[in-house]
């Protein structure tokens, strides 16, 4: 255990002195700022609580790409350069070296997130009268959640590459499709295919699985079904189910159901570290 | 104990390219062990199946009694090594790396110390390694090897890249650790480098072991010692066949040459022509040089001679 937090420690140390994850962090700090403040700068009658309900569209991209970004070289560049060589010569098994990067990656996105929506709230909070404070730090929460998924997607991909390229064009292709409305626009083209080939059509309960078997599906849809409700100004909860706002979890299965589709992300978090790591455990490395 | 012990040890790339190939090798708790090979040898397949970065084929190692492969980990905790192909970490200090190499091997060292010992400038290890020179970064990947006092260095080529001053000083300090009592494993594709250092050497060629020997023993065995050649003013009626220590001998007009494997048959040379009545004009001893040696083991390579 010393030893993963040694290695995380380290790796922190690291990848904080690079310029371009610290660009990317004080970027993600200007849209978060712009994305809550901004509107309410610019529009008079935009609310708090509207503010705070548009986070996610610039969050949802943007700590994902944090993430992929401070996260892919982790092990695949110093692969390819050397330093693994080094790390591995001292007493770090390979488990504890992919915990590590993880953990020290996964300082940086949930630090970059943290910052973000505390300057956020910090310039919010005198911009609007009675700005939901409570709604906007559970949101950095599920926004960290996200970004966790991504740096666990990435730290296995880079665990399985050998070069810097080869772990280059996965991590794109998968903060684009799982960060973007890619993932979201396919489940639709499935069903809609369904619908006008086959003339079936999807279940919605069904379709709603897929959408949230994307991290990023999951986070739309944690923060619809918690985050939401506290948002509500001029409509009642039972208008904003009808309008589909909030989703009905009275009656909707259990893969619908918060506390599965929290397990979804935890999931991501997790399993692609682990088959990364096993793939990165049988490898000859040299 | 051995420090090193591989048995049949076997690392097959692809179909057929046998890198290393059956390899039996044992080195001595205590000793200064050299791997010597031409490039290409598997020298550095040996070393990366040591430390478990590659995975035989077949065979087995092990290191300080534990198997190379199972308690990879226990035996990193008690060796020092300096990898084949490293690179440090560009954006961080040279005292962090020696901080982070003393804290994964759970040592009390004081990082300072270290980089002391290593040579390197108090001023420099506050630098980012980034911007070191080939010699400062061997210093600084050494430095991380021997935190921690490990029973058994691991060098792969140290004095790669590195001019005859740095390599030298490279060598003092291998030296000065194995006078702490450790092991050193010190592999090379320059002879000259490892018979100033080394009890004995290894010789690899095409992931085989040739010949495991000390360097005069490995001198004697191929039969190469040096050869003196006395220049004359008349070249008298000699009979040299019979002293010992004398493997061939010819005659010019005004020289005559001999090689000796013994030194000490050279003064015998010397008086016998002097008793036949020739004055001896000048002394010239060539040795025969080791690189000439290792190329008739590795089967490449002239025959070169240096002139001591």
């Amino acid at each position: 255990m010393n030893r993963i937090l040694s290695i995380a420690k380290h790796d922190f140390n690291y990848a904080r002195r690079s310029w371009l994850v610290w660009g990317v962090v004080g970027l993600f700090t200007l849209i978060v700022v712009l994305a809550t403040a901004g509107i309410g700068y610019f529009g008079d009658d935009v609310t708090g609580e509207t503010a705070v309900g548009l986070i996610t569209a610039p969050a949802g991209i943007f700590v994902p790409i944090t993430a992929v970004i401070a996260s892919y070289l982790a092990i695949a560049g110093e692969r390819e350069s050397g330093q693994l060589n080094i790390l591995l010569s001292l007493p770090a098994s390979r488990l504890e070296v992919v915990t590590g990067k993880f953990l020290g990656r996964a300082a940086i996105v949930l630090l970059a997130t943290v910052v973000a929506f505390l300057v956020g709230t910090i310039v919010s909070v005198p911009l609007y009268d009675g700005f939901p404070v409570g709604p906007f730090l559970t949101s950095m929460v599920l926004t960290a959640l996200l970004g966790l998924a991504f740096v666990g997607l990435s730290v296995g991909i880079s665990a399985n590459a050998t070069t810097r390229s080869r772990a280059m064009a996965p991590a794109i292709g998968v903060a684009i499709v799982f960060a973007t409305g890619v993932w979201g626009g396919l489940v639709n083209g499935i069903n809609f295919i369904a619908e006008e080939a086959f003339d079936t059509s999807l279940d919605s309960n069904t379709v709603e699985l897929i959408q949230v078997l994307s991290p990023r599906g999951a986070y739309d849809r944690l923060f619809s079904a918690i985050v939401q409700p506290e948002l509500l100004v001029n409509v009642t909860e039972a208008e904003a189910k009808q309008l589909g706002l909030i989703p009905e979890l009275s009656d909707a299965p259990f893969y619908l159901q918060n506390w599965f589709v929290f397990l979804l992300l935890l999931v991501w978090i997790v399993v692609p570290v682990v088959i990364g790591y096993l793939r990165f455990e049988r490898a000859d490395l040299s | 104990m051995a420090a090193i012990e591989t048995h049949n040890l076997t690392k097959v790339y692809g179909q057929n390219v046998r890198a290393v190939d059956g390899l039996d090798l044992t080195v001595e708790e205590g000793e200064v062990f050299g791997f010597l090979g031409p490039n290409g040898a598997g020298k550095s397949t040996t070393i990366n199946m040591l430390l478990d970065f590659v995975r035989p084929t077949s065979g087995t190692a092990t290191v300080l009694g534990h198997d190379a492969q199972a308690e990879s980990t226990q035996i990193r905790k008690r060796i020092g090594v300096l990898p084949e192909g490293y690179e440090l970490y560009p954006r961080l200090p040279g005292r962090a790396h020696i901080e982070m190499a003393i804290e994964l091997k759970d040592a009390t060292d004081d990082p300072d110390d270290i980089i002391d010992r290593v040579g390197l400038d108090p001023e420099d290890a506050k630098r980012k390694a980034g911007d070191y020179s080939q010699g400062m970064r061997q210093r600084l990947a050494l430095g991380m090897a021997i935190a921690g006092d490990p029973e058994l260095l691991i060098l792969d080529e140290p004095t790669n890249g590195l001019d005859p001053n740095g390599a030298r000083e490279m060598r003092n300090i291998v030296l000065d650790h194995a006078e702490r009592g450790a092991t050193v494993f010190f592999s090379s594709h320059i002879l000259e480098q490892v018979q100033a250092v080394c009890d004995r050497v290894g010789i690899l060629a095409s992931g085989q072991l040739v010949t495991v020997d000390t360097i005069d023993g490995l001198r004697e065995e191929t039969g190469t010692g040096s050869t003196m050649t006395l220049t004359v003013d008349t070249v008298p009626q000699l009979n040299l066949s019979d002293i010992a220590g004398i493997s061939d001998a010819r005659t010019e007009p005004n020289t005559v040459e001999v090689t000796v494997s013994d030194p000490g048959a050279k003064i015998t040379v010397i008086d016998r022509v002097r008793d036949a009545g020739a004055t001896v004009q000048d002394i010239k001893t060539t040795e025969a040089s080791l690189e000439a040696l290792f190329a008739a083991y590795t089967g490449d390579g002239e025959r070169t001679e240096v002139t001591s």
